[in-house]
């Protein structure tokens, strides 16, 4: 993720405050990419913490709790994947005549995804793309909830 | 920095930038999101390292 994919993801978002459904799928597409780099990052993760646990430990207990933080970040990456995926099949389904904002709302979600991502890998000690670092800040001053709006 | 400064460099930051992004590369036609992220690279690392330690240290409690 360079510079101006980072700075595109907060311009979109930013946008999708104002309803900006057109440019949602491009936000989808940038907020992947991020999940790619992260994915690389996570994998390289859980190798080396394997790698320690599976030649330390001394029992299967022991190799789950060295495993524990490795695996939570395996957990969040497929929780913002999913996100991404519905978001994407809201918009799908999105239609602008009728005004439908559960789009707005699934992206709501991929936000709230990305932060929990983001504190995963941070408890990991896992790098951070500064693209989350980017998306957090920008997305903090819209403060929705995650949840069907009524 | 308080949270009108904050919106007011949003609003700046969005408005030069998304004039850029319509420049560059939002004339392409966005890519689903499987076609950015076609692997999910971790998920298979994980799964690869659980089944070698399950053959090492027998199965895991934790379910």
């Amino acid at each position: 993720m360079n510079l101006s994919k980072s700075i595109l993801l907060i311009a979109t978002l930013s946008l999708l405050a104002c309803g900006g459904a057109s440019n949602a799928r491009h936000a989808l597409e940038y907020a992947a990419d991020v999940g790619v780099e992260a994915d690389a990052k996570v994998a390289a993760y859980h190798n080396e913490a394997h790698a320690v646990a599976y030649a330390e430990s001394t029992s299967r207990a022991d190799y789950d709790a060295r495993m524990r933080s490795a695996n939570k970040a395996v957990d969040a990456l497929i929780v913002y994947r999913s996100a991404l995926k519905s978001a994407e099949d809201a918009l799908d389904a999105h239609s602008e005549a009728t005004g439908d904002a559960s789009w707005q709302m699934a992206m709501t979600c991929v936000i709230q995804a990305a932060g929990q991502l983001r504190s995963t890998l941070y408890l990991a000690k896992i790098p951070i793309p500064k693209a989350f670092e980017d998306l957090m800040k920008t997305a903090s001053m819209f403060g929705r909830d995650c949840e069907p709006q009524l | 920095m308080n949270w009108v400064a904050l919106l007011l460099e949003a609003i700046a930051t969005t408005a030069n930038i998304a004039a850029k992004a319509i420049e560059d590369d939002w004339d392409d036609a966005p890519k689903r999101v499987f076609e950015v992220w076609k692997q999910e690279q971790s998920r298979a690392v994980r799964a690869h390292n659980t089944a070698e330690a399950e053959k090492k240290f027998g199965p895991s409690d934790e379910g």
